[in-house]
């Protein structure tokens, strides 16, 4: 239990600094990647999570959803992110959370395309 | 900020939701399975309410807590990727955002190895308290992340029914920690109702696991066989995991509850896998149970079932072909009684609640 306290007397580090094999590795992981950010509310974009999947080739599919249910968009194929839905739903202004995903996304992947749902009619 | 329909909060008799209490993030890996979800829930709604829980999981079966009328997030595991590295990077974003997000004072990781993106995540906000709900029971050679309990401020084992091994880094023992405790279980009429069954049959149920992770549709068979011309209704629980599947051509009645463990008095009897919630659960709930262990990575379930039967509370088969003598052995009438008899004796303090006082020291609570 050493580690902790010894952490908050240095306060916050970078955590690739200290390890640099990892960040080698995360560095290469990243060149390497490429990834599609859907940005979806929920089962009603169902549809076009089936569809899309099929089209990611080997781009990283990312789903990005409010819904209850997280296991169908797993099952075809995409990483799941689920935040609650004041975070993603449009009528809540709190769409720093959906960006903040977006851009972490960017920082892992080398070429990252967006595709918001949420103005598209289902 | 409004929360979910809270239906199982509701059923186990708790109060509302807390959002007053210092918020605390509950973390658990799994993927295909909920048994780290489970436990974490069992420990964050007895930290109410000093404690705000908030959750993310791994577990594709994450939406189980909304039932909590508890906040959470979900990210799939590295399993979805088969990229460790953009993983670690993705993981680590989520963990720090969610931390912001929520203002949270200190992370509560149940998982059997803590991941480098949690680590890297917490490299970045030091001042949040970290703690590890490390289960016991592990097998032989298999504890390789025992020197990562110097990262966390307290580790955290839940109990056994039988003797543990004495882990090297002194952590926190508590009792064995369930969802539910014997006091909220409903009683058998209610269970009945609630599951649709019928109030007069003898009702075994079978929960061997979802089929996700190992072959249950074969020991199922088995089951069945002996089953056949006994006058049993047999009983399943339908997982809220993918994968989860029903051997075709078996007349079961498949209902869906979760917690399942709170309807355990609609059952004569139980053939169950070994893992740590549904063994403890079936021994809290006093079923009269034969265990079944399925192989995992790290999980001894065959000692945990073991355990079960030197004390006279369970019954074991550790193979396929041990099975139609057990399960016969079950359905006699007076193996049950004696088997009730020892679990009605047995002494049940639940160690979420011992968990859950650990927790609330750490943020001050």
């Amino acid at each position: 239990m050493r580690y902790p306290r010894l952490r908050r007397l240095l306060g916050p580090l970078e955590p690739q600094v200290r390890d640099g094999y990892h960040w080698v590795r995360g560095r290469i992981a990243r060149w390497r990647r490429s990834a599609l950010v859907v940005v979806a509310l929920d089962a009603d974009h169902d549809g076009a999570a089936e569809g899309l999947a099929a089209d990611l080739d080997d781009r990283i599919g990312v789903w990005l959803c409010c819904r209850d249910d997280v296991a169908p968009p797993g099952s075809w194929g995409w990483f799941v992110v689920r935040l609650e839905p004041a975070s993603v739903q449009h009528e809540v202004d709190r769409r720093a959370e959906v960006a903040a995903v977006v851009d972490s996304w960017r920082r892992a992947c080398r070429n990252v395309a967006v595709r918001d749902l949420r103005d598209e009619p289902t | 900020m409004p929360l979910m329909d809270p239906i199982a909060r509701e059923a186990m008799g708790l109060p509302a939701a807390s959002t007053d209490g210092v918020p605390v993030l509950f973390m658990s890996s799994n993927g295909v399975g909920m048994g780290h979800l489970t436990r974490l829930l069992a420990i964050a709604l007895r930290t109410e309410p000093d404690v705000a829980p908030v959750f993310l999981s791994l577990s594709r079966a994450a939406g189980v807590v909304s039932r909590f009328g508890l906040p959470w997030e979900h990210v799939s595991s590295n399993a979805a990727l088969g990229d460790t590295a953009v993983w670690d990077l993705v993981l680590r974003d989520a963990v720090v955002a969610t931390i912001d997000r929520w203002g949270i004072r200190a992370v509560v990781f149940d998982g059997v190895a803590p991941y480098r993106g949690l680590q890297a995540a917490l490299d970045r906000r030091p001042d949040v308290k970290r703690a590890w709900v490390r289960r016991g029971l592990w097998l032989p050679g298999r504890i390789t992340e025992l020197g990562i309990a110097d990262w966390f401020d307290t580790v955290i084992v839940p109990g056994e029914l039988g003797p543990d091994d004495d882990p090297p880094d002194a952590p926190t023992a508590v009792d064995p920690v369930t969802l539910v405790d014997r006091s909220q279980l409903a009683d058998r009429a209610t269970a009945r109702r609630e599951l649709g069954l019928p109030a007069d049959a003898r009702i075994l149920l079978v929960a061997m696991g979802s089929g996700a992770m190992t072959d249950v549709a074969t020991p199922f068979r088995a089951v069945m066989d002996v089953v056949a011309d006994r006058h049993w209704v047999v009983a399943r629980p339908r997982s809220p995991l993918p994968g989860d599947l029903v051997p075709p051509g078996l007349d079961v009645h498949t209902f869906e509850a979760y917690p399942m463990a709170r309807l355990f008095r609609a059952f004569d009897a139980a053939i169950a896998a070994s893992g740590y919630n549904s063994f403890h659960e079936l021994v809290v709930g006093g079923v009269p149970s034969l265990f079944v262990p399925q192989p995992r990575e790290t999980d001894d379930q065959e000692r945990r079932a073991e355990h079960a039967a030197a004390a006279g509370a369970g019954l074991v088969a550790p193979d396929l072909a041990d099975l139609p003598e057990r399960v016969s052995a079950l359905l006699s009438d007076d193996v049950r009684a004696s088997l009730r008899s020892r679990l009605d004796d047995h002494g049940v303090r639940n160690g979420a609640d011992q968990a859950a006082a650990v927790v609330r020291s750490l943020v001050g609570a």
